[in-house]
């Protein structure tokens, strides 16, 4: 296992070096202008710009490693294609996890060497912003990683993005057909609602260490799924 | 002499092409060619002996074990060379191998730096700028560094030039001669097999058309030359594969004496080489 991950670092560290040097200049450029040409941090675009580095960190630092179909050549050593697979979604997570930790760092060096300041950083560099940003960069990664095992990285890539999309579309969709349902079978879609409203206060409510707490058992079911998943598919590919 | 490798009906189905019923088995100590035209199905067989592909049916045995629920064992064992051995090319030969020696426990540094220097290999050289023939070099000396005792190829000479592939069946005979290990190797350049093999395996579209010794095959095989006015149904039962011109008939048999006692001293017998079987096989009646 960490034969592996040390030769994803090794195969990958030039990649490594282009994220060391590009996530802190985009980060600040994306400060610079958001404070001073649009008087303040817009929260969302800085999240969405945030999410989308450091999933693409994780995501090219794959293909880097699979470009040349590599794939085959390590499927031949003598290693369990769990493990393979095990490794990879370690290095792609640590990927991940340095880019955003780069963002983090970058945003702390804006407000405390540059008094770059904004309110929205109190959100954004508080604890439980970090820890609940994490959860979410882990799971999109989680929900990718397994289209990437079952049809390679490229392939794998695209056909999450376009399921994604599609849940996004069809969301709208959903609420519809419960409306309708609701309507024919007296399915109350307000009381399925207020279940979810009253689980997320109950969560937003929690004192910190069990907010914690809730979010790693989270990370773990989450992982852990996708990893089942992952390997599952990539013990059927044929490559 | 027990075998290394058993296969017993293979099956792969892909659709448009199937792998069917395959089965042969490589005594230990011994080389086996592996020959077929192209799509014949032999990169197919290779990949599911190591394990890349799933197979639909049948069953893989290396050293005694079976091949999916012994992997990491065995494949400790195997050295491993593929047609298109795709290392990152950013990196060099060096860092290459030191990505993959630690995967073996038996690796031998020394054996690689003996290879490396004798296939004039450049270590700090990224493998971008390396030629084809470099490439394959360079997998060859990182697949006989750690001690294999089965190596499986999958075309490892095509890309290499004549003196180089002179170099490197030498070698592999060498390693025969000095340790009881085994090789299956594939390859459709026939006169590498000729030189080197002691048994064959002919796939010709999935199917298996013999697996048995060299000397055998060569043998039971001839090319039998003659005038067209030879040829009628009864004739033509015995050819496996025909060329048919103007000027007469050229087929091959593996049923040398039943033509020598219908045609008599009308024909011209010739043995058979590789090529050949492989052409006539892969032909049925074909008229220049």
């Amino acid at each position: 296992m960490l034969n592996l991950i040390k030769k994803d670092f090794f195969a990958g560290y030039l990649f490594l070096f282009g994220i060391i040097i590009l996530a802190p200049f985009i980060t600040w450029m994306e400060i610079w202008a958001m404070i001073d040409d649009f008087g303040g941090l817009i929260l969302g675009i800085f999240t969405l710009i945030t999410m989308i580095l450091c999933i693409a960190s994780a995501f090219i630092f794959m293909a880097v490693d699979s470009s040349p179909n590599t794939d085959m050549i390590y499927a031949s050593l003598p290693v369990k294609r769990s493990t393979i697979v095990a490794a990879r979604y370690i290095t792609s997570y640590m990927m991940m996890l340095i880019c955003f930790l780069i963002i983090i760092l970058t945003c702390f060096s804006s407000v405390y060497l540059f008094n770059k300041s904004d309110q929205a950083f109190n959100i954004l560099l508080s604890l439980r912003g970090i820890a609940s940003m994490s959860l979410f960069l882990i799971f999109i990664l989680s929900f990718i990683l397994p289209f990437v095992f079952t049809f390679g990285a490229g392939k794998g890539f695209t056909v999450a993005l376009i399921v994604q999309i599609i849940l996004v579309i069809s969301l709208p969709l959903i609420k519809f057909i419960f409306n309708l349902v609701s309507g024919i079978i007296e399915f109350d879609i307000a009381l399925f609602s207020r279940f979810l409203k009253s689980t997320l206060r109950w969560i937003i409510a929690l004192p910190a260490y069990q907010a914690y707490i809730l979010i790693i058992f989270i990370i773990i079911i989450v992982i852990t799924i996708s990893l089942k998943l992952s390997i599952r598919f990539y013990y059927r590919r044929d490559l | 002499m027990h075998n290394v490798l058993e296969i017993k009906n293979l099956r792969k189905d892909y659709g448009d092409f199937c792998l069917d019923d395959i089965s042969f088995s490589l005594p230990e100590g011994f080389i086996m060619g592996l020959i077929g035209p192209n799509g014949a199905g032999k990169t197919t067989t290779i990949k599911l002996i190591m394990n890349l592909i799933m197979k639909n049916g049948g069953s893989i045995k290396i050293f005694g074990k079976e091949h999916i629920a012994h992997e990491v064992e065995i494949k400790s064992r195997i050295g491993f060379v593929y047609d298109n051995p795709n290392y990152y090319e950013h990196l060099n030969l060096r860092q290459v191998k030191n990505i993959i020696a630690p995967f073996y426990k038996d690796w031998d540094e020394a054996i690689f730096r003996e290879l490396v220097d004798k296939f004039q290999l450049p270590l700090k050289k990224i493998l971008k700028k390396f030629s084809r023939g470099m490439v394959m070099k360079s997998a060859i000396a990182i697949a006989l560094s750690h001690h294999a005792d089965l190596i499986i190829m999958d075309e490892p000479t095509s890309g290499l030039d004549p003196i180089f592939r002179r170099e490197l069946l030498d070698l592999l005979y060498e390693l025969l001669q000095n340790e009881k290990k085994s090789i299956l190797f594939s390859t459709h350049i026939t006169s590498d097999i000729e030189r080197i093999a002691d048994y064959i395996t002919f796939i010709l579209g999935g199917k298996i058309i013999f697996s048995t010794r060299k000397d055998e095959v060569l043998e039971n095989y001839a090319i039998i030359k003659g005038g067209k006015e030879l040829l009628n149904e009864e004739t033509k039962r015995f050819f496996r594969g025909m060329r048919i011109s103007e000027y007469g008939f050229e087929a091959l048999t593996d049923n040398v004496d039943n033509i020598k006692k219908a045609l008599g001293s009308d024909i011209v017998i010739d043995k058979a080489t590789l090529e050949d079987i492989m052409y006539f096989s892969n032909m049925k009646d074909h008229h220049a």
